[in-house]
C-alpha cells in the first residue's frame, strides 16, 4: 500500500516512552536513520547513573553551543545530579533551574511529533531515561545569506538593507526601524511537509483589528503541503484570482514594510524567502518606489508624473499606433503621415501583424535575459538589438515607426517600480491591442473603460483598490499621483487605519 | 458561472466574427493633397493631386522621379466623378488630409454651393483645408505646377496663404467651417483668395521646374474676390483686399507705404498689432457704421526729410499714416458699396447685433440698404519703433 506522502506528517507518532532505548530507536525509525540526525547517548550522575541522549540535526545546530551549554553543564554537574539521583528528586526540575545554561528551553515535551518536529527545525533534544518529558534547546544556527542591496528595487538614495531568507533575521530588521512595544508579532506554523514559519506584524492601535482578524482567518484557513515562497501565501489568501492586477503588495525592503506598518496595514512575513507580504494592497502602492519618500517634494512628485506617464505608454502606444494608422489617419498630422505612409509603402504585414510580431519578440527577449546565464546576456543584446531592430526594417518586414513605437513602450513600462504591476501591464498591453485593431480608438477606449470598472470593483482585504480615487479621499491625494511634503501628511489613510488617524500633530495644538 | 462563460464566448465572437470593416492600412490609401473642381457644361471635372510618400519622405530623398500625380475624371457631380475615378486610379483615395480645395473662376460665377455641400457632407474630410479661386486659367493647372522647397503644389499654396495673410494681409484665408457659415449668416458676403499660375504651364508640370533657379511658371496669390451669395462677382486689388482685412479685424503684422509728408520720397510701415471695432447704429432707416481701427506702428523703410527725434514729427507721421488707411478703407467700401452691392465686411451682422427691430426690416433687402449705408472711420496709428537708426542716411549727407 502506498502512502500519501502529505498523511505521514500526520501519523500519530504517541508520546514519549519512558525507555530511553524505545525513545531513539523511534527518532532512527522515523527518519529513515538519515544521516544527518545525530544522537549522542550520556551518563548522568556517578553513582547512580542515569542514561539521557542529546539529539539534533546536523548543520541547524551551532554544536559549539551544545558542547558549551549542555555536555559541560551536564556534565560538571554530575555529582550534583548524582545526588539528587540518590535522594530520588525530580531530577528535570533540577537540571531546568540550576544546570541548563541557556535561555531558550522549552520543557515538558511529551508529545513525539512536537519533539520531532522541534528537532526538524533546529532545536537540540534532551530526553532522559524513565522520565516522558523531553527539553528543547534552541542553539540553531546555519548558513544564510548576508543582509544585501535588494536586487529587485534598488534606490539612489535610501537604506540599503534588503531582506535575507531566514524569518528571525527579517523580524530583527524591522523591530530594528520600530522600536515599540505597539509592534506586535504573531507567528503561525503553515504547510503540513514544509512546516514554515509565517508572522504576521501589525502595529496595536493603528492596524484595523478586523483587517488584523481577517489575516488571521485567512492563515488558518491555509490547507496545503508546502510553502516554498510568499507568493504561495499571496495566492492563498488573495480575495480575488481572477485579475491581471495583485491585490498583494510584496517587498524585499524592511524600510518599505516599516512605512506601511505604521499606516496602519499588516505585513506577512515568511520563512524562506526575502519578499515580505503587506495587505491590504492599494493601486496607488505599486506606483509608489521608496525613494520618492527620500527625495524632495518636486522632485518625487514630478517622477511620480513620469511614471504615470510611463504607464500610459506601456499600456496604450501600441494599441494606439496601430488604431490610429488604420482607422483614423485623419488624426495624424499632415507631415507626419506623409513619412508614416512613406514607411509602409510596400510592407507585407497589416499594422497589427507588425505590432503583435515585435510585441511577442520583445516579451521573448525579455523572458531570454532573465533565464539565460549571465555570461551570455552580451551576445543576446547585440541579436536582439542589431538582428531584430535594423535588420527587420532593412529587410522590409516591418515599419521603423513600430520599432520605435514598440521600444518606447519596452522602456516605459520599465518605469513600473513594482515588477508585479509592470506584468500585469504588459499583459493587458495585448488585448488593448487586439481592441485597438478591430474596432480603432472606440475599442481602445471600451477596453479603457473595461478595465476601470475591474479595477474599481476590486478590494484587497475590504479596502477598495483605487483608493484614495474611488473612494475620493482628499487628504489621501497628498500620497497619491503627487507626494506632499512629509510634514503635510497629517493623517494615515482614513480607509486602512480606521482607529489611529492622526500621525502628526499640528504645531499650535500642542 | 455559466452565463458568465457565455457571456465571455459571446465578446470573443464579437471580435472574430465582426471583422474590422472601416480598417485601412496606410499602404492601401493613395493620399490626396489637392483638389481642383471645374465645371464646363452641366459636367464637373475634378482633378486630384496624388503625393508619392516615397518620393517626398527624407529618409529615401525623393527617387526623381514627381513626387505628385494628378487624376481627372468628369462627372454629373462631385462625388460621382471621384468614385469613377476608381477607373483610372490603383487604390482608393484618401481624400481626409487635403491642404486645398482650388474651385475655377467659372464654376465660382455659376456658384459654389453644391461644391460646398459634399465637402460638408462627407465626414472624411478635415475641415481645415484652404479654399481658393483659380483665376482665368483651368483650376487644376495650379495643383500641376512643381514647386520647389514644398514639392508638392497644394502644400505650397497651403503655407503660403499662411505666411501672406500674416507678413502682408491682402488675401484672407478661408477654410470650409468658415466658409460655410458665412454663406449661412445673414449680413456677411464671402470673399475667396483668389490664386494665379503664370509663366509657361508646360514647362511648369516637369521636373525640371524645380531645376532652375528662376522658375518658369509660378504660383501667384492675387487679392480677395468678392461673393454675392454663392456666386464670384469680382475681384479686388491688393490695396482693397488689404483694407477688407483692416475692416474686418483680420490684420496680425503688415505693413503699407505712404508717401512722405513733406516733399518726395515715401516712408514704410509695419504694422506690430492692430485691432478694429466696429459699431452700428441705424437712425432714419440707414445704417451707420463706426469703424474704430488702433493700430502700433513700426518704421521700417524710410526716405523722408523729417527729423524723427522730435515728438512733432512723429505726430505729424502718424497723422499722416491715419489719413492714408482712412481713405484707403473708405474707397474700399465705396467701390463695394457702389460696384458690387455686396456686404462681404459683414456690417449687417453688426447692424443685426445693435439694433435687431431695424435689421428684421432690413434684412431681407439688405444689398440695397449696404449701398446706402453710412460709413464713419476713426484710425488711431502709434508709432512704437523706429528702428535700429533714428534718423536717415542722405539726410545727414546733405548737412555736410
Amino acid at each position: 500500500m502506498t502512502r500519501n506522502p502529505a498523511e505521514s506528517v500526520n501519523d500519530n507518532y504517541g508520546l514519549i516512552s519512558s525507555d530511553l532505548q524505545e525513545n531513539i530507536r523511534k527518532i532512527k525509525q522515523v527518519t529513515g536513520n538519515s544521516t544527518d540526525v545525530l544522537v549522542r547517548e550520556i551518563k548522568l550522575g556517578v553513582i547512580e547513573d542515569r542514561k539521557a541522549c542529546i539529539a539534533y540535526v546536523d548543520g541547524l545546530i551551532n554544536s559549539n553551543a551544545v558542547d558549551d551549554f549542555i555536555m559541560e553543564s551536564l556534565m560538571f554537574g554530575n555529582h550534583a545530579i548524582s545526588r539528587k539521583l540518590q535522594q530520588g528528586e525530580d531530577i528535570l526540575q533540577y537540571l531546568k533551574d540550576y544546570v541548563l545554561t541557556t535561555v531558550a528551553l522549552q520543557e515538558d515535551i511529551k508529545d513525539f511529533d512536537a519533539l520531532l518536529n522541534l528537532m526538524l527545525s533546529g532545536n537540540s533534544i534532551l530526553i532522559i531515561d524513565g522520565y516522558i518529558s523531553a527539553f528543547a534547546l534552541s542553539m540553531n544556527e546555519w548558513r544564510e545569506r548576508a543582509i544585501t542591496e535588494p536586487t529587485s528595487e534598488t534606490v539612489i538614495r535610501g537604506p540599503k538593507e534588503g531582506f535575507n531568507e531566514t524569518l528571525r533575521c527579517n523580524t530583527a530588521l524591522i523591530r530594528r526601524k520600530i522600536k515599540s512595544p505597539k509592534l506586535w508579532l504573531e507567528t503561525f506554523t503553515i504547510g503540513k511537509m514544509t512546516q514554515t514559519s509565517v508572522g504576521i506584524f501589525y502595529m496595536d492601535g493603528i492596524a484595523n483589528e478586523k483587517i488584523v482578524e481577517e489575516v488571521r482567518t485567512r492563515l488558518n484557513r491555509i490547507d496545503i503541503d508546502s510553502i516554498l515562497d510568499s507568493s504561495y501565501i499571496e495566492d492563498l489568501i488573495q480575495d480575488e484570482a481572477i485579475t491581471p492586477f495583485p491585490t498583494i503588495y510584496n517587498t524585499e525592503r524592511p524600510d518599505v514594510i516599516a512605512a506601511e506598518l505604521l499606516e496602519g496595514k499588516v505585513a506577512i512575513i515568511v520563512d524562506g524567502t526575502p519578499f515580505a507580504l503587506v495587505v491590504p494592497a492599494l493601486f496607488v502602492s505599486f506606483l509608489h518606489a521608496a525613494e520618492d519618500y527620500y527625495h524632495r517634494v518636486d522632485i518625487s512628485t514630478f517622477i511620480r508624473m513620469l511614471r504615470l506617464l510611463g504607464i500610459m505608454i506601456g499600456l496604450l502606444a501600441p494599441s494606439l499606433y496601430v488604431a490610429v494608422t488604420t482607422f483614423h489617419p485623419e488624426m495624424i498630422p499632415r507631415p507626419l503621415l506623409f513619412s508614416l505612409a512613406a514607411e509602409r509603402e510596400g510592407l507585407p504585414f497589416p499594422a497589427f501583424i507588425e505590432a503583435l510580431l515585435m510585441e511577442i519578440t520583445f516579451e521573448i527577449l525579455r523572458e531570454a535575459s532573465i533565464r539565460m546565464p549571465r555570461n551570455i546576456g552580451q551576445a543576446m543584446s547585440i541579436v536582439g538589438s542589431i538582428v531584430l531592430g535594423t535588420a527587420a526594417v532593412q529587410a522590409g518586414f516591418v515599419s521603423p515607426a513600430i520599432v520605435i513605437v514598440v521600444s518606447i513602450t519596452a522602456i516605459a513600462s520599465f518605469v513600473i517600480p513594482s515588477n508585479d504591476m509592470a506584468v500585469s501591464v504588459r499583459l493587458l498591453r495585448f488585448p488593448l491591442m487586439f481592441l485597438g485593431a478591430s474596432f480603432g480608438i472606440f475599442g481602445i477606449i471600451l477596453g479603457l473603460i473595461a478595465l476601470a470598472l475591474h479595477l474599481v470593483s476590486l478590494r484587497s482585504f475590504g479596502v477598495p483598490y483605487l483608493t484614495p480615487f474611488a473612494p475620493f479621499d482628499s487628504e489621501g491625494q497628498k500620497d497619491g499621483l503627487i507626494r506632499a511634503p512629509i510634514q503635510s501628511m497629517i493623517f494615515r489613510p482614513r480607509l486602512i487605519a480606521r482607529q489611529n488617524l492622526i500621525r502628526r500633530r499640528l504645531r499650535h495644538r500642542k | 458561472m455559466n452565463r458568465r462563460r457565455y457571456l465571455i464566448l459571446l465578446l470573443v465572437s464579437f471580435m472574430i466574427l465582426t471583422g474590422c470593416w472601416s480598417r485601412k492600412e496606410l499602404n492601401d490609401y493613395l493620399l490626396v493633397s489637392g483638389i481642383a473642381v471645374d465645371k464646363s457644361g452641366d459636367q464637373y471635372s475634378v482633378t486630384v493631386q496624388v503625393t508619392d510618400p516615397s518620393q517626398i519622405s527624407k529618409k529615401s530623398g525623393g527617387g526623381g522621379n514627381s513626387p505628385i500625380v494628378l487624376y481627372t475624371q468628369k462627372g454629373k457631380s462631385i462625388s460621382d466623378a471621384l468614385r469613377r475615378m476608381t477607373t483610372i486610379i490603383p487604390r482608393q483615395l484618401y481624400v481626409g488630409h487635403i491642404s486645398v480645395l482650388i474651385i475655377s473662376e467659372r464654376l465660382a460665377r455659376e456658384g459654389i454651393t453644391s461644391v460646398l455641400d459634399y465637402f460638408t457632407r462627407q465626414v472624411q474630410f478635415r475641415t481645415d483645408f484652404d479654399i481658393v479661386v483659380a483665376k482665368g486659367s483651368h483650376a487644376e493647372s495650379a495643383l500641376k505646377i512643381l514647386t520647389p522647397l514644398e514639392m508638392v503644389s497644394s502644400t505650397y499654396i497651403f503655407d503660403s496663404l499662411k505666411t501672406s495673410q500674416k507678413l502682408l494681409a491682402p488675401i484672407k484665408i478661408e477654410k470650409l467651417d468658415d466658409l460655410y457659415s458665412t454663406l449661412e449668416s445673414e449680413g456677411k458676403s464671402a470673399v475667396l483668395t483668389g490664386l494665379e499660375v503664370t509663366g509657361d504651364f508646360e514647362h511648369g508640370e516637369k521636373m525640371d521646374n524645380l531645376k532652375e533657379s528662376v522658375r518658369p511658371a509660378k504660383i501667384n496669390l492675387l487679392g480677395l474676390t468678392v461673393f454675392k451669395g454663392d456666386r464670384l462677382v469680382g475681384w479686388l486689388n491688393e490695396d482693397e483686399s488689404r483694407a477688407f482685412n483692416y475692416i474686418t479685424n483680420n490684420v496680425s503684422t503688415s505693413g503699407f507705404v505712404t508717401a512722405c509728408p513733406k516733399g518726395t520720397g515715401s516712408i514704410t510701415y509695419g504694422i506690430v498689432r492692430s485691432k478694429t471695432k466696429l459699431k452700428g447704429s441705424v437712425k432714419d432707416g440707414i445704417p451707420h457704421i463706426n469703424i474704430h481701427i488702433r493700430s502700433e506702428l513700426s518704421v521700417d523703410e524710410m526716405a523722408c526729410d523729417v527729423d524723427l527725434t522730435s515728438p512733432n514729427t512723429i505726430v505729424d507721421l502718424q497723422r499722416n499714416a491715419s489719413s492714408y488707411l482712412k481713405d484707403l478703407i473708405r474707397d474700399t467700401i465705396d467701390e463695394l458699396q457702389s460696384k458690387y452691392k455686396s456686404d462681404i465686411f459683414g456690417f449687417g451682422a453688426v447692424i443685426h447685433r445693435s439694433d435687431r427691430k431695424a435689421w428684421k426690416q432690413m434684412s431681407s433687402d439688405w444689398d440695397k440698404h449696404f449701398a446706402e449705408l453710412q460709413v464713419s472711420i476713426q484710425v488711431d496709428m502709434k508709432i512704437r519703433e523706429i528702428g535700429a537708426v533714428v534718423n536717415p542716411l542722405t539726410k545727414k549727407e546733405e548737412k555736410e
